[in-house]
């Protein structure tokens, strides 16, 4: 009976150590595991491969709205993307709505350019990436891209005048502003202001907490797909056949034991309540 | 008062009812009325961004004062508030004074400025010193240079400039198709170089039949290189035959370099379609078969050209006129027939760009091996490279924030803010997973509804989730249907009958029909697509009339929370 009372309450700090082993050996021992891509990343890729391959003079514009806690989960996304229109010959422009943003989409700008794939291309893949920088203000700093891109950046490159230049816009998000301003005033208002060619297409990167954030605009179309959390990431990454060693790919299977001690943890505890709960009431 | 109370309340008033107003404008109808859509999406939008500036400051100078002031009452805990002082004038310092200004403001490069590398040798290379010897302000191939420590020449070293003969890089061209690079046959300007190049005759001093650095050579017919058509005199001895000695056809039906040949052009060299023999009489002529021809816009052997030196033979810069010559030249679009990556004779092919070449950093339509390759289609645009001195860019305010080179302020970014924020979200996993050992537990029926989705999802959101196979999720379901009814049948022994009988149809049935559709990914999407968006949305319908709501309230003056009230 006291084995059932220790697995009903176990210390945390057992938990802390359990949980630290999980990570870290599979880590550690390199392991690999087949990733298969879910639908909403799979969605993401056919929109973005649909748009840039075999194309020229595209441009996609990739807004950072992350820190470097989230970078972790949201930097392989970056980079996977980069990568994807990068290779197609087409250019990438970055931009920061978080002020850490702009750190963190250099460190990916820099993973992207030591690619060895990227590094193989025969032409200056340096000259594709255009960097615009931070921009305080969120919704109002977006809103004012959508008229005109010159009055927030004016180092933005002459060819772009407005959001509507841009051919895809990727947001990725893990706060506020994020996601859903992008969708609230680039996405939808995109449809009336850039008469000439529709509506701007808009996909996003998330961390999984916020997921279910995103979900309703995926379903009625508002983003092409999204990559949710490290697992979207790396759905991507097979997408894109490097899954052996993207650095979303790399990390599942840490994750993967990690969510299964979870799940076997939670088990246990509900095992062992439900064994009390019925030992007491008996006494009772 | 006035300032603090009533003001602000004024200010969100008269901009709320503008704001709100706009939205029901129609554009077109009057000028005043545009004016005011215009004033609310353009010039109200800018100030936004302007406040959101400010507030920022605004932010720091409260964190200063906040922080000073305990330090200076010794409140508890007030060393950490030196660390965050300390931390905080440090950014200031490596972020607006250390790196990234025109110290001096010359507008011209000086030590420790940020420059762009074009050559990767990581240092700025127009500040070499450097002596222009020959005055064409360009550094040519070949000459000498005073390397000031990359081991190859970089734009503005030392350097001698010394005639040749050829073109040579660096030297001044006409660019005929613009590309930025000398292509065969642009004019240039020829100089000699005072060196042996392959084809001058030599003085063969130790016998080794080739030119040896030092020996003697002729240029006979001064045009600064040897060709293959001139008559020569085998003055070294070395019993081999030398292009253009006299030869006998060996009976293959076609010439080959060596023989004799009518030289119908009269250029002293064998042109492919010109007559034959055919001394084997095996009716085929190889090189000259049935062809779409093209323009190439460059030389090819057999098009006629104005020999300038009388040499007997084309040199490039020599005018000549580009006829389509049967071939395919490196550059022109062809149709992979064999999807081996490269032209192969036969195949069909179009001269698009008509400039002959590809030039590294042109855009181009890859087919499938990740790179250009010889032949494949691309855009030819200008290609705006630079060749010869780097473009130096004087600093703007801010640069270093992001580029290249590692600056205080990223290094501080790297080393510190990055590493601590990510721990800070990382010790979240360890108390997600504590606080989900102890929460999720079967009280009722709505812990139980989370705990059994929540399972569902991180289950299906690893790749571990698609080993489990589809009959498990089937039982699982079958078990959690009994759950579900378990309170309403309360004869046990009724239950459990139901529940094996139940268990025993699905094992039957899934002989006959596999649920495949049951797997981790399918149950982890339905559970998003339908629960969590029907959900999600019904709190973002609620957020919006919440936010509609408390938007009126504050127009009308009813809700003063901005003011801290």
């Amino acid at each position: 009976m006291k084995v059932l009372q220790i697995l009903n309450n176990i210390d945390r700090r057992i938990i802390y150590l359990l949980l630290s082993v999980v990570v870290m050996v599979p880590l550690i021992l390199e392991s690999k595991i087949d990733i298969v891509a879910d639908p909403y990343s799979e969605t993401a890729f056919n929109e973005i491969e649909s748009e840039f391959a075999g194309e020229l003079n595209k441009k996609m514009l990739i807004s950072f709205d992350y820190g470097p806690s989230t970078s972790t989960e949201v930097n392989p996304m970056a980079i996977a993307i980069m990568k994807h229109v990068l290779i197609t010959g087409n250019e990438v422009h970055t931009m920061a709505l978080f002020d850490t943003g702009l750190a963190v989409s250099e460190q990916a700008v820099e993973k992207v350019l030591k690619d060895p794939q990227i590094q193989e291309l025969s032409f200056e893949v340096e000259e594709n990436i255009k960097q615009l920088g931070y921009v305080a203000g969120g919704e109002a700093a977006i809103k004012n891209m959508l008229k005109n891109i010159e009055s927030v950046f004016p180092s933005a490159p002459s060819d772009i005048k407005s959001l509507c230049d841009y051919d895809f816009i990727v947001t990725l998000s893990s706060g506020t502003p994020g996601t859903m301003e992008w969708v609230s005033y680039a996405g939808d208002p995109s449809e009336k202001q850039c008469k000439d060619r529709g509506a701007i297409k808009l996909t996003t990167g998330v961390t999984a907490v916020q997921a279910p954030e995103s979900i309703p605009f995926v379903g009625t179309g508002q983003l092409k797909g999204m990559l949710a959390g490290l697992s979207g990431a790396s759905g991507y990454e097979a997408l894109m056949e490097y899954a052996d060693r993207g650095l979303a790919s790399e990390k599942m299977p840490a994750q993967s034991w990690a969510h299964l001690l979870i799940i076997f943890l939670i088990v246990i505890g509900n095992i062992t309540y439900f064994m009390i709960n019925k030992r007491d009431s008996e006494n009772d | 008062m006035f300032f603090k109370r009533q003001m602000p309340v004024i200010i969100m008033i008269t901009i709320g009812l503008l704001t709100l107003l706009s939205n029901f404008i129609i554009e077109g109808k009057s000028d005043n009325l545009d004016n005011v859509t215009r004033w609310v999406n353009d010039d109200s939008l800018l100030w936004f961004g302007i406040i959101a500036a400010f507030a920022i400051l605004l932010g720091a100078f409260n964190l200063l004062k906040i922080h000073l002031s305990k330090i200076l009452r010794n409140n508890k805990d007030y060393p950490y508030s030196i660390f965050l002082i300390l931390g905080f004038c440090l950014m200031i310092f490596s972020g607006f004074f250390y790196h990234g200004v025109d110290r001096l403001g010359n507008e011209q490069y000086d030590e420790g400025e940020k420059f762009i590398d074009l050559n990767d040798n990581e240092k700025w290379d127009d500040a070499e010193s450097f002596t222009d010897l020959n005055g064409n302000q360009k550094y040519d191939k070949g000459e000498k240079f005073k390397d000031i420590g990359n081991g190859k020449w970089d734009a503005a070293e030392t350097y001698e400039d010394i005639p040749n003969g050829k073109y040579d890089e660096g030297e001044d061209f006409i660019d005929v198709n613009g590309n930025g690079s000398y292509d065969i046959g642009e004019t240039y300007k020829d100089i000699p170089n005072g060196k042996w190049d392959k084809g001058e005759d030599f003085i063969d001093k130790n016998g080794n039949g080739s030119y040896d650095i030092a020996e003697e050579y002729t240029d006979s017919n001064e045009n600064g290189k040897w060709d293959t058509a001139e008559k020569y005199t085998d003055t070294n001895q070395n019993d081999k035959y030398d292009k253009g000695e006299k030869f006998k056809d060996i009976g293959n039906g076609k010439w080959d370099e060596g023989e004799d040949f009518i030289d119908v052009n009269g250029n002293g060299s064998y042109d492919i379609a010109e007559e034959y023999t055919d001394s084997n009489e095996n009716g085929k002529w190889d090189a000259a078969e049935i062809f779409k021809d093209v323009r190439n816009r460059k030389w090819d052997e057999g098009e006629d050209f104005i020999d300038i030196n009388g040499n007997g033979s084309y040199d490039t810069g020599e005018t000549y006129q580009d006829i389509p010559n049967g071939k395919w030249d490196k550059g022109e679009d062809f149709i992979d027939k064999n999807g081996n990556g490269s032209y192969d004779i036969a195949e069909e092919y179009t001269d698009s760009n008509e400039n002959g070449k590809w030039d590294a950093a042109e855009k181009y339509v890859d087919t499938p091996n990740g790179k250009w390759d010889a032949a494949e289609k691309y855009v030819d645009t200008p290609n705006g490279k630079w060749d010869a001195a780097e473009i130096y860019k004087d600093d703007n305010w801010g640069e270093h924030l992001f580029g290249k080179d590692k600056s205080l302020f990223s290094k501080l970014f790297n080393l510190t803010i990055d590493p601590l924020e990510s721990t800070m979200f990382a010790l979240l996993a360890f108390f997600v997973a504590s606080a989900s050992y102890r929460a999720f537990r079967i009280r009722n029926f709505e812990a139980s509804l989370l705990l059994v989705s929540g399972i569902f999802v991180m289950i299906g959101a690893v790749p571990f989730g698609s080993y489990i196979p589809s009959w498990v999720f089937a039982y699982v379901f079958l078990s959690l249907l009994f759950v579900v009814i378990s309170p309403f049948i309360s004869d046990k022994k009724i239950l459990w009958t139901s529940f094996f009988v139940s268990f025993i149809i699905i094992s039957f049935a899934m002989t006959i029909w596999y649920p495949s559709f049951l797997n981790s990914k399918s149950i982890l999407f339905w559970i998003l697509a339908y629960p969590t968006r029907a959900g999600k949305t019904a709190i973002m319908i609620g957020v919006a009339l919440g936010v509609a709501a408390t938007s009126l309230r504050i127009i009308f003056g009813k809700d003063k929370s901005f003011l801290g009230d």
